[in-house]
This record gives structure tokens, C-alpha cells and sequence, in this order.
């Protein structure tokens, strides 16, 4: 369908970042890059996992924060306890977070990632 | 919403090795396992890490398999997509072993993309995949924002200087072009990319030719023209076939056709394909080409921006300077000449080839040294050999030796240490290559290519190959150096074009750099042993234990001894392929 105007043009161009802002996000990351590893065993699809992945691809695109990297993990094997989130920081040690659900997510983005504290809530410590 | 993307490699180097397929595979595997609705498989344009293809990328884990074959795409779906486990394997590795991606590896971590910007990351025959990475608002902000003049000052204050080899200021193009008075201008974009080994046009326009598209659009706006060709080789199908999407696609969301996003402006683009002439390159033989004529040069001035297409004021401008216009028109003039030199601002894209590790297609700030692309962005030099010269601005351009290999990487610093930058070929040669050979390669290419015009590249480049193919073959005269000299100078001196001007380029600085082997050439030896007519393979009869291997080795049987007795190569049967050299256990073949 023909654009018409380049109001038309911009609003086109931000409905379609939507199916690219995977892409987007890998290709700007830049400095120290951090990785959240989200538990997708079959346990923890069961309880929600997928929507916690997308949830934090979906809270990262929007806060405009590109040096995170979602990455899809294993059974981290802790059954009792899904979902599990494991957050991977340059130079710091690994947080785990079980239970975790998409509201934890945006938490979880807000204070562990924008102000720098870790959350103490829902932690798994060996 | 897709909570995976694949990305698998869709440039003509991947698709050679069957990436097609791997996309077949990916999508049937997607289809069975009913998770359609939430992985997207992407066929890309390159991703220049040519040398690992077919290459397969997993976003956002920002994954990178290497060497995928027919056959993997089941297993990484169902272990890295579905069980979260990558596929070891496939994955690429450092030299600690170790899985690396594109923020770890070398041959990434350097490289700063530009005009490469979206190639390895949209679906190069969707138009929604550019439009997602900010495609064609560049030109809605030129139509509703700037005036032509204004796009003009935008690129001429940008730095960007023409990419095919040139090194003009593209404004400044733009602008002369601007001020004619003319009712028909024409802006034209010159993909005629000739240089042996060079691909970086050619990979633009196959992984992102909106890109181009757009900026030509840009062009035409800024300089007063209506009509846009694109002078593509016919040997590049691909490209051509994705530029004929991409302009029927463009055509269909009224970014090409009559009152471009109601701006008034009307802009079109055609496709001309070129025969595949070296000298078509050069903006006047290009023209003459498209007016159906001889792809031979003509005499500047009239330089076309006056006198061009049709006798009408032209703009001749490169695919990868193209690509940097959209770029730069979105996010400023002193954003792009915040990267690069003080003379050459932005970057470069380079076909790196030859003796190193990781071949492919870079992009590095002007700035860089060769040393860093060759040894870290290149991974040095294959099987530990000794690096011995690069050779830069393919047939046109001088080899660089060790001494020089610190230099920052722009158009007036390699022309002072007797090289080009050229539109983007790296050839790197190890202490194997003959220099003498490599240069008789060159010269052999553009003595081919020359259109024959004019008489000191026509007859003199002919008589500059003979010298070498003599001098190869063991048949070199004590004042062959000095011939070629002089005739060298007198070809670039006396020469219409830059054809010819340049051709003696290779000759002239292997003979300053290498003059010992040009000598050595002469007396009957080639200490690389690339001039098989002035080797000879030989059997040392006190380490030969008469095993045999070389005798059942050899292709034209031409090694005779019994066994547990020494062995001979009858000389005149021998055609000097190495097998025999190769094989032996106990270093008894000798290569003199």
C-alpha cells in the first residue's frame, strides 16, 4: 500500500521495529554487554517461561536498553522452583531468581538492571 | 511476537553452499514442531565472514553457528531453540577453544558498520525489514525538511568523499552537479565493481539495496534530477534480481514513481546490466556504455557533472558511497565525522583476501591500520607463515610491505607510501607468493581489460606483460628491470585514463619493495616456487629410502627406482606439480 505522507511513512516505520526489534537490539549493543538466561525446560514452559522471555524482550525494547542480551538456557534444574532467571554481569557474580513471572520481569529490569541493586526477594543461593 | 529470529546467511557465497536449503530446513522443522507463531527464520544478506559459511546467526542470543550444513537445522532448532542448549559444534571458536560471537570475536570487534549497516540483519527482498531499521525516513525528512541545497551542505559537511577509488567530496559532486542549469539531469549509480577479489558492491546490493535505493532518491532530489539508473555488471545476478524487487517494492510504497510521500518530487530508477569491462568503471566509459556506445573513456573536462549522460549534467557516485547516504542524512553531518581521519571521515568497507585466516567483507573506520585488519580483524596469516606485502586497490593499486603496515588506512596516506586506496580489495600474500608472478597477474588483468583507445595502455601494458611472462618462465634479460621501469612510468604518465595511468602500479612498487626477485627471476630462480618454469624437483639419494610414495604419487609417472632403492625424476616429463614434494616422509625431494 502506498505512503502517502512522511507522517505516514514515520508511523509505518514504527509499527514494523516491532518484528525487527529482536534484530535491533543485537545489532546496537555496545560497551559491556549482559546476558539474562531464562530456564526453558519443559517444567518451566509449563509454568510461564515463555511469557517471561517475552516479557523481558518486551520491557528491554522499551526502555531502550540494548546492552542486555536474552538468552534461551536449559533446565537450570531446580523443578521445584521455576521459572529460573539467571543474570550475567561483567564482572560480577551470577544473580538467580526463581518464580519468577512477568511482573517480577519489569522489577527485576528496574532495579536490578537501571539502578544497579540487585533484588533480595525470590533469590536462589546455593 | 516472534521470541526468536534465525538468521541465516542469503549472499551469493552462502547460497553457493546451499544456505538455501538450510532455510527449507528450518522453516519444515518450525512448521512440525508448531512453533511458527514464535521463531522467524530471516534470509539475510552477508554477514562477511565469508570464509566460515554458510553461516547461521540466533537472535537474541546473538548466537553464531559457522559451517552449517544440510542436515544441522533440525538439531540447532531442537536443542539451542527449544531446549536451550547451543549446538557446541557448530559454534564459532576462538583460538582458546572457546565459543565466541560477534562482541567477543576478532574478526567483529573492530569492524564499526555503516554502509554494511543492515547487511547480515534484514531480508534484503522485504521491504517491511528496511523500513524496520528507519529505512526511506532519510528521504522523507530531505522532501519535507531540506532543500536541495541543504542536502548538498548536509553531505558536503559530512566529509563522505567518493568510495569507488576516487576519494572526491560527494557534496561537493552533488553540488557542481546542483548548479547546472538544465531541465534533464540524470543521477546515476555506478555498481561496475571490477577489481579481482573485490566484493563490497556487490554484497551492499544483495543484502540491503533499499539502501541505495533511498540514497539515490536523496540524490536525484539534491542535484534537480528525475531519473536514476543503476549500471550493474550482468555477471552479479543476484544483485540484479534483488534490485528488481527492491525498486518494484519501492515503486509500490511510492518511494520511487510521482509525488514521492506528496512532496511533488518525482524520481525513478532503471536498471542498465554492463558486460563486465573493467574500464566501464570509469564514469565516462560507463557512460558511453549506457548511451550504447564503446565502454571507452573521454577527455575531462567536460566532467559529467556538466557535460554527462545524453550531453546532460550527471552524478556518477559508488554503490558503498551511496550506502552512507541515509545514514548520514538521519543522524547528522558531525555524527559520521565523528569516525575516521582528519582528511577522511567515516568508513571503509574492504574485500579482505588472500593468506589470512578470516576472509570476508569488513568494515573499519578510516584510521585503522593494516596491521590491525590483517592480524585482528584477519586472524594473521594462515598455517603462522610470514606475512610479506599486501596488496591494496586491486589491479590499480601497490603492494605494502611489513615497514608500513602501521599506517592509518586513508586515501592520502596509503597514495604517499605508493599505493590506493581503490574501491575496497585487500589481497594478502605470505612469504609462498612470488612477487614477480603477482605483479605479471595484475598486469596480465588490466593489460586484458584495457578498451584500447589509447596507444601507451594499449601497446605499452601489452609489451610490460611480455617482460614479465618471459621473466616468470626463466627467459629474463639483464635490463628487463630498468624496461619495465621506464615503461611504467611513461604508460602512467601519457595514459587517458586511470586505467592505464594506474596500471603500472603493481610492477613499480613490487620492483622498489621486491627488486631482489625481479633480479633472481633474471639469473633463473624463484625462491617461492610459483614460477614452475624455474623449478626443478630433485631426490637427494642419500635420504631416499626407495619407499615409493613419490612414484605412486606422481600424476604423469615420471619417478622411476625400485624399491628400497633411491629414486629419479625424469626432468622432461616432470610438470613440476609438487605431489611428489608433498608427500615425501624423509625430506628427500628437493625444490630448487
Amino acid at each position: 500500500m502506498r505512503v502517502n505522507n512522511y507522517e505516514e511513512l514515520k508511523d509505518l516505520v514504527a509499527d514494523l521495529k516491532l518484528d525487527v526489534q529482536l534484530r535491533e537490539l543485537a545489532g546496537n549493543a555496545s560497551g559491556d554487554v549482559h546476558e539474562i538466561l531464562v530456564g526453558l525446560g519443559e517444567n518451566s514452559i509449563e509454568n510461564g517461561s515463555c511469557k517471561v522471555l517475552e516479557k523481558f524482550l518486551q520491557v528491554f525494547s522499551d526502555k531502550g536498553i540494548k546492552n542486555v542480551r536474552v538468552i534461551r538456557h536449559g533446565d537450570f534444574g531446580k523443578l521445584h522452583k521455576p521459572t529460573v532467571v539467571q543474570v550475567n554481569e561483567a564482572d560480577k557474580e551470577s544473580v538467580t531468581y526463581v518464580d519468577v513471572d512477568e511482573a517480577f520481569v519489569e522489577k527485576i529490569v528496574e532495579h536490578h538492571f537501571i539502578k544497579g541493586e540487585p533484588l533480595g526477594e525470590r533469590r536462589f543461593e546455593l | 511476537m516472534y521470541t526468536a529470529h534465525i538468521l541465516v546467511c542469503g549472499g551469493t557465497g552462502c547460497l553457493s553452499q546451499k544456505s538455501e536449503k538450510i532455510i527449507e530446513e528450518f522453516n519444515q522443522a518450525i512448521t512440525e514442531k508448531g512453533i511458527v507463531d514464535r521463531i522467524k527464520v530471516v534470509k539475510t544478506g552477508c554477514f562477511g565472514f565469508c570464509g566460515a559459511g554458510p553461516i547461521v546467526k540466533i537472535l537474541p542470543d546473538n548466537t553464531l553457528y559457522v559451517y552449517v550444513k544440510e542436515g544441522d537445522a533440525a538439531e540447532i532448532l531442537n536443542e539451542h531453540i527449544i531446549k536451550g542448549n547451543r549446538v557446541e559444534r557448530l559454534l564459532y571458536k576462538g583460538e582458546d577453544g572457546k565459543p565466541q560471537d560477534e562482541n567477543t570475536m576478532h574478526f567483529y570487534k573492530k569492524q564499526f558498520r555503516i554502509a554494511l549497516r543492515n547487511c547480515g540483519m534484514i531480508d534484503p527482498e522485504k521491504i517491511e525489514d528496511y523500513l524496520g531499521f528507519d529505512g526511506y525516513l532519510a528521504l522523507g525528512k530531505v522532501l519535507n525538511e531540506l532543500t536541495p541545497e541543504g542536502v548538498c551542505k548536509t553531505i558536503l559537511d559530512s566529509g563522505l568523499r567518493g568510495r569507488g577509488g576516487g576519494g572526491f567530496p560527494t557534496g561537493l559532486k552533488w553540488d557542481l552537479t546542483r548548479k547546472q542549469v538544465n531541465e534533464q539531469k540524470y543521477i546515476i549509480c555506478n555498481a561496475d565493481e571490477g577489481d579481482p577479489g573485490a566484493f563490497m558492491d556487490r554484497s551492499i546490493l544483495e543484502g540491503d539495496p533499499h539502501s541505495v535505493l533511498e540514497a539515490m532518491a536523496i540524490g536525484g532530489y539534491a542535484i534537480g534530477a528525475n531519473k536514476g539508473l543503476i549500471y550493474i555488471r550482468a555477471e552479479y545476478p543476484l544483485a540484479i534480481n534483488r534490485l528488481r524487487i527492491a525498486i518494484k517494492q519501492a515503486k509500490e510504497k511510492g518511494f520511487l514513481g510521482e509525488n514521492i510521500l506528496n512532496s511533488g518530487f518525482n524520481f525513478d530508477i532503471d536498471i542498465r546490466l554492463g558486460a563486465g569491462a573493467f574500464v566501464c568503471g570509469e564514469e565516462t566509459a560507463l557512460i558511453n556504455s549506457v548511451e550504447g556506445r564503446r565502454g571507452e573513456p573521454t577527455k575531462k573536462p567536460p566532467f559529467p557533472s556538466v557535460e554527462g549522460l545524453w550531453g546532460k549534467p550527471t552524478c556518477v557516485n559508488n554503490v558503498e558511497t551511496y550506502a552512507n547516504i541515509p545514514v548520514i542524512i538521519r543522524e547528522g553531518a558531525d555524527w559520521f565525522k565523528s569516525y575516521g581521519t582528519e582528511k577522511c571521515k567515516g568508513t571503509k568497507v574492504f574485500a579482505l583476501a588472500g593468506k589470512v585466516n578470516n576472509i570476508g567483507l569488513i568494515e573499519v573506520p578510516m584510521g585503522t591500520t593494516l596491521r590491525e585488519i590483517i592480524f585482528d580483524i584477519g586472524g594473521g596469516i594462515i598455517d603462522g607463515k610470514a606475512f610479506k606485502a599486501v596488496q591494496t586497490g586491486g589491479p590499480s593499486g601497490g603492494v605494502i610491505t611489513e615497514q608500513h603496515l602501521d599506517t592509518p588506512i586513508d586515501y592520502e596516506s596509503l597514495q604517499a607510501i605508493n599505493s590506493i586506496m581503490g574501491s575496497g580489495g585487500m589481497i594478502v600474500m605470505d612469504e609462498s607468493n612470488c612477487m614477480v608472478s603477482m605483479a605479471k597477474f595484475f598486469l596480465e588483468f588490466t593489460q586484458d581489460e584495457s578498451c584500447g583507445k589509447c596507444t601507451p595502455c594499449r601497446i605499452g601494458t601489452k609489451r610490460m606483460y611480455e617482460i614479465l611472462d618471459r621473466l616468470c618462465k626463466g627467459q629474463g634479460k639483464p635490463d628487463d628491470i630498468e624496461r619495465l621501469e621506464e615503461l611504467g612510468n611513461m604508460i602512467k604518465d601519457s595514459s587517458l585514463c586511470g586505467l592505464g595511468q594506474t596500471a603500472p602500479n603493481p610492477v613499480l612498487s613490487t620492483i622498489r619493495f621486491f627488486r631482489e626477485e625481479y633480479e633472481e627471476h633474471i639469473n633463473g630462480t624463484c625462491r617461492s616456487g610459483e614460477c614452475k618454469d624455474l623449478l626443478k624437483y630433485t631426490i637427494d639419494p642419500i635420504k631416499c629410502k626407495g619407499c615409493t610414495l613419490c612414484a605412486r604419487k606422481c600424476p604423469v609417472t615420471c619417478i622411476s627406482g625400485e624399491r628400497r632403492r633411491p629414486h629419479i625424476i625424469d626432468q622432461e616429463s616432470c610438470i613440476k606439480c609438487g605431489a611428489c614434494f608433498d608427500v615425501c616422509n624423509f625430506d628427500a625431494v628437493m625444490m630448487a
